[in-house]
């Protein structure tokens, strides 16, 4: 709520430096500021080895599946007019995720060749995405107050991840069942190049000042290295719907 | 096995045992300190001595009752374990158990220590201590992982202390916080942290798991996974050393078989080793059975007692006893003969056989730990028809044991009713299913009157291992023509539990088969009092085979 207020006290500052009536100017920079949601379905799912118990010749393996689901989204940029409508500029977006991964693992029996039990487990796991997002932009004007923008460009989208890299279970005779006790995890960084689009409707109270919406989709692939020699590529990005404040310099 | 008798090593072995058992004690006190005092009453007097002592002790506080319950073993005993405590700390490590019947002490045993002084007042709190152990482990504690202050005694004196128990991913040990300044005075693993697993080649070629110990940068064949030690020890042919052994010498460390990439590779050493942990695990799977005297005494086989090239100038007796044998020793001891050289053969009555290294069979791995199950249940005398069905049992359990991890059929470790038919080819040394052609009774008219054999222990104990196979699979006796319905092969674990119950529970030291059958019966009607398919396959079972 302090944060609602604050938005409010910040719009109304600004529009009070400008006539309250006055038609919306192209004017030279376009700026906004935008919270909102990042709806994805990245989720992807990572096999690795497993430390098997009294140096077990027989290996140890599990899988986990990863939520990447939607998430808080920040939103800021600058667009720079060139030439009536067209310009160019530049968004950063930041999307953090927090979830459970399911863990599986198939360990062997101390004992029996092939004789495997299933291991079943979570972890908390966090998944942040940072967008640097260089864009070609077209305003159109819609009446007095209303502007339609649209955008597409490269986008670079890094991710930090966290990888579960070993389980660890807990077994006893006759090592019929063995259970599960933890999972290792390491956290992992990449970047790598994507592209964007979107549209922004902005609907301006002032000259300067007024609201918008956007809808962006951005994406790319990016290798992560999850362990020594070990590289997973997952999916990056995804529709980006936010809200905020626009203002026109 | 069949040929001579093993009871010549049972009495050896129980000697040996009684030194083992012996040296226990003096090892321990050899790491006592001055004020320690072990209580171990050596006569009445001192047993009176230690009854009012204790009594004393428990009436000031000095000792406090941590569990008292009813003897499982012997009804109307009462177990009690008791921990000594000064100035309202337990003093760890120092406790005492007490046996009575009717309130009567029967025996005393413990560590307590008498000349204790020490500030009980901590100045480290617990959750001080639990920060300590955090730190020093690696650990995040969670909140039922409380400290316990307790007394602990070192060379030096007694420290006031916390303990705690930290786990990481590596490691879980007891930590002591020194109560007074907060340093840890004293920390160990719990962890057991030498158990392996290696990969082993058998003696039919065949890859199984062996669990073995990592010791230095090699390994040796004791297995630490499984509740009781057990070790197989490698002769390597040395039939003196094997004697001595036998005879109670101590095992050295060299005797215990080892291997440098634990890619074990001598089959004889490694079947008798794996297949001595799955009889294990049969027992306690099937039967919620701890080892041979359900206590987890220590198995130990003995594998290469002889070496095959020494066949020709070793006497007949050896070559009966340690070429072509297995036997149990006593006191959880096996001995795994070493077969026939290639060229060599037997002459048994279904022709002639080879012999391959015997621990090669898991059924005789089997029957011979099953030998140690008798000798600490029934005890059958080794003797006429109660040493048959000493006999009958151990091939009963150890084709069960067969069942239980092999896939049934007639081909290289797969599961049947012959006896050593993987290592004594072709056909094995006795069948459970057609006994006759190996010159075995199936009939209990037909059964061997003479003194040979003990009085035919081997022999006679088709008769019983016949009923048992007819209770399972069915079929007609060939003898008598009667016909028995058996209760099927998916329901096999039926007629081994009745068996089993029979032979470890109800049946008499001197038992004939009359006796087997009573018990077997009896058993049905106790385990499956619904289920009379199980008492009426048992009961004809012994009517096929004449035994009434």
């Amino acid at each position: 709520m302090p944060t609602r207020r604050a938005l409010a006290a910040f719009i109304l500052l600004v529009a009070g430096a400008a006539p309250a009536a006055a038609q919306t100017s192209p004017g030279r920079l376009w700026v906004g500021v935008s919270g909102g949601v990042q709806g994805t379905s990245n989720g992807f799912a990572d096999a690795f080895d497993v430390t098997s118990q009294f140096a077990d010749p027989e290996p140890a393996t599990g899988t986990a599946d990863y939520p990447v689901k939607t998430g808080a989204l920040v939103d800021g940029r600058v667009h720079v007019r060139l030439w009536k409508g067209l310009a160019a500029g530049v968004a950063f977006t930041h999307y953090a995720h927090r979830g459970d991964a399911s863990i599986t693992a198939r360990v062997p029996h101390p004992f029996q060749f092939t004789q495997f039990r299933t291991v079943e487990g979570s972890t908390s796991t966090r998944r942040g995405e940072n967008g640097t997002h260089v864009q070609v932009a077209y305003m159109v004007p819609i009446g007095e107050r209303l502007r339609l923008t649209g955008f597409a460009g490269p986008s670079w989208l890094s991710v930090e991840q966290t990888f579960v890299t070993d389980v660890q279970y807990s077994q006893t005779f006759p090592f019929d069942t063995a259970a599960f006790s933890s999972a290792t995890t390491r956290r992992s960084s990449a970047r790598a190049a994507g592209f964007n689009a979107g549209a922004d409707v902005a609907w301006m109270f002032t000259r300067r000042v007024g609201v918008g919406g956007l809808v962006q989709y951005s994406a790319a692939q990016i290798k992560e290295d999850v362990a020594a020699n070990r590289t997973i590529t997952v999916d990056a990005g995804g529709i980006q719907t936010a809200v905020g404040v626009r203002l026109i310099f | 096995m069949r040929l001579p008798s093993s009871l010549v090593f049972r009495a050896v072995c129980a000697a040996a045992a009684a030194l083992l058992f012996s040296a226990a004690p003096r090892s321990a006190a050899a790491q006592s300190r001055r004020d320690l005092v072990t209580i171990t009453p050596a006569s009445r007097n001192d047993l009176r001595t230690w009854d009012a002592r204790t009594e004393r002790m428990l009436r000031d506080g000095a000792l406090r009752i941590r569990t008292r319950g009813e003897d499982a073993m012997i009804r109307g005993r009462i177990i009690e374990r008791a921990d000594q405590f000064y100035g309202g700390v337990r003093v760890f490590g120092a406790d005492v158990t007490r046996q009575l019947d009717g309130g009567v002490l029967l025996s005393v045993f413990g560590t307590i220590y008498p000349e204790l002084a020490v500030d009980t007042a901590a100045k480290i709190d617990a959750d001080r201590a639990r920060a300590i152990v955090e730190e020093r482990s690696g650990a995040e504690l969670g909140p039922s992982r409380q400290p316990e202050l307790v007394i602990l005694p070192r060379d030096q004196g007694f420290v006031l202390a916390w303990r705690l128990r930290a786990a990481t991913d590596s490691d879980i040990r007891q930590y002591f916080v020194d109560a007074q300044d907060g340093t840890i005075v004293f920390d160990y693993s719990e962890l057991k942290t030498q158990a392996a697993v290696g990969r082993a080649q058998g003696v039919l070629g065949d890859t199984k798991k062996i669990s073995v110990t990592k010791a230095g940068s090699g390994y040796n064949a004791q297995d630490r996974l499984r509740p009781p030690a057990i070790r197989t020890l490698d002769m390597k042919g040395s039939l003196s050393r094997t004697i001595s052994i036998l005879n109670g010498f101590p095992v050295a460390a060299a005797d215990v078989a080892s291997d440098d990439d634990n890619n074990w590779t001598d089959g004889t050493v490694d079947d008798a080793h794996v297949y001595q942990g799955w009889t294990y695990d049969y027992y306690f799977k099937r039967f919620n059975r701890r080892g041979l005297d359900n206590r987890d005494i220590e198995i130990t086989g003995l594998a290469n007692p002889v070496r095959r090239s020494d066949l020709q100038t070793s006497p007949d007796s050896v070559v009966g006893t340690f070429f072509l044998n297995a036997f149990y020793a006593g006191d959880g001891y096996m001995v795994y003969g070493v077969g026939l050289p290639a060229g060599f053969f037997t002459r048994l009555p279904i022709g002639i056989q080879t012999w391959d290294f015997l621990s090669g069979a898991l059924d005789v791995v089997a029957h011979e730990l099953t030998h140690g199950v008798t000798e600490f249940t029934s005890n059958l005398i080794y003797l006429n028809e109660s040493g048959a069905l000493n006999e009958a049992f151990s091939d009963m359990m150890g084709t069960s044991v067969e069942f239980f991890f092999q896939r049934p059929g007639t081909g290289s470790m797969q599961a049947d009713y012959l006896i050593a038919e993987d290592v004594i080819r072709p056909g094995g040394l006795r069948s459970m299913a057609n006994p006759t052609p190996y010159g075995d009774p199936d009939h209990y008219s037909k059964r061997f009157l003479g003194a040979a054999d003990n009085g035919g222990v081997h022999t006679n104990s088709t008769i019983a291992s016949h009923a048992f196979y007819l209770a399972i699979e069915g079929g007609t006796n060939a003898t008598s023509g009667l016909s028995v319905p058996g209760v099927g092969a998916a329901n096999r674990e039926q007629i081994e539990k009745v068996f089993y119950r029979g032979f470890t529970e109800l049946m008499p030291a001197n038992a004939t088969f009359a006796v087997a059958r009573a018990v077997t019966i009896q058993a049905a009607r106790d385990l499956y009092p619904s289920n009379g398919n199980v008492e009426r396959a048992v009961t004809e079972a012994w009517t096929a085979v004449g035994v009434n």
